[in-house]
């Protein structure tokens, strides 16, 4: 018999996949010739998720000076860089916003991990890098392997949810024993599958990981944002336990102690508006 | 009653009681560090009291130890939350301290 873990990989492809059209504005961004005017009129081909976009552009993510009324001013003041983004990230949030979820509510889901990439946008701020918006997108995908445990196998994730309330036990270990694999194993399986760029996939697969010293910067921002979306208590992906941050992780970003409280502020000071912007109408 | 009293129509909800108090047949009706509410000052109607030893929940003494109550009940509630991470990292330190702050101004 197969490891219960091995199958449920393999149960990937019953879950909602992205929306052809994120791959319809993928191919017109990719394209050489291509022009932000070609994607965003793909893109208004779904009234949804173009009205979503245009949100999500005005929301306190971008900080934009004035408000923008139209999808094709959007992209060009957003940029070429970050439009793949700002797709991938609406459709992923409104392909699962109204699935429900059993044992956690999709909405907390989402709150959890938007104020994760959140904070992982401040902590990129914070370190003066530039593309902090991929740090968000990081963020913002780093639990996505719990969506298809929750949805795939309900019964064994709400014992898992049960044991670790009961017996304060990691949910991830719980995950490991009950069900043979891990939310980050099938994070990295999912995004890989969706053909996501390798770094959030790095981010969904390692974000725990404690030991290795080669992640990637947007890795270890996101582990500590995670730690920080925890302690904070904005939504839950699951677990109500504060994870082990790891010295390795820690390091890697580069951050002070000193650095945490601001971080935090910020992260406090724009996720609502950011939660509004893409959950709600 | 050697404790200073008030009458029953200077009694306020948020006021704490000085001492025990009895009812006419004997028996503790509240005790002495109750939080007056409305339904204490029925209770007081009811049994036909006209003035007890109260003070005022601002006073020092009692706000102390209603903020070292709170402090405490906020401590185990992060101390339950942060139970399976490595408290002795300074920033995981940092961050409970900075919850701790949060919470004890929402309080």
């Amino acid at each position: 018999m197969q490891p219960s873990g091995e199958r449920l990989l393999e149960r990937l492809d019953e879950l909602p996949s992205l929306p052809a059209i994120y791959h319809q504005a993928r191919n017109a961004l990719e394209r050489p010739d291509g022009s932000l005017d070609a994607v965003a009129s793909v893109l208004e081909t779904d009234t949804a998720l173009s009205a979503r976009i245009l949100r999500v552009a005005n929301s306190a993510l971008y900080g934009l000076v004035a408000k923008v009324e139209s999808l094709p001013r959007a992209l060009t003041m957003i940029g070429t860089e970050e439009v793949h983004r700002i797709i991938l990230a609406t459709s992923v949030v409104s392909v699962f916003r109204d699935i429900p979820l059993g044992a956690v509510s999709m909405r907390s889901f989402w709150e959890h991990s938007i104020a994760t990439g959140v904070a992982s946008r401040a902590i990129a701020r914070r370190l003066g890098q530039t593309g902090a918006e991929r740090f968000y997108l990081a963020g913002l995908l780093h639990d996505i392997g719990r969506l298809p445990l929750y949805l795939l196998e309900p019964e064994t994730m709400g014992q898992a949810l049960q044991a670790h309330r009961e017996h304060r036990a990691d949910l991830q270990t719980l995950e490991a024993q009950m069900l043979g694999t891990t939310h980050t194993e099938v994070g990295a399986a999912l995004l890989t599958q969706w053909q996501i760029p390798a770094v959030y996939c790095e981010a969904a697969g390692r974000h725990h990981d404690l030991g290795e010293d080669d992640y990637r910067l947007e890795t270890s921002a996101t582990h500590v944002a995670d730690i920080i979306a925890n302690s904070l208590r904005i939504g839950t992906s699951g677990t109500r336990a504060v994870p082990v941050l790891s010295e390795t992780h820690w390091r890697r970003t580069g951050l002070e102690v000193d650095d945490l409280r601001p971080v935090v502020e910020l992260t406090l000071r724009t996720t609502q508006d950011v939660v509004s912007a893409f959950l709600e109408l | 009653m050697g404790l200073p009293t008030k009458k029953l129509d200077q009694i306020q909800p948020g006021m704490v009681l000085e001492a025990d108090l009895y009812d006419p047949n004997g028996l503790v009706l509240l005790r002495a560090g109750t939080l007056i509410n409305e339904r204490s000052i029925r209770a007081l109607k009811c049994w036909g009291i006209t003035e007890a030893p109260v003070s005022l929940s601002g006073a020092p003494d009692t706000a102390t130890a209603a903020r070292h109550r709170s402090h405490e009940a906020l401590s185990e509630m992060l101390d339950n939350q942060f139970a399976l991470s490595n408290r002795e990292h300074p920033a995981v330190q940092a961050l409970y301290e900075i919850c701790l702050e949060r919470a004890l101004q929402q309080h």
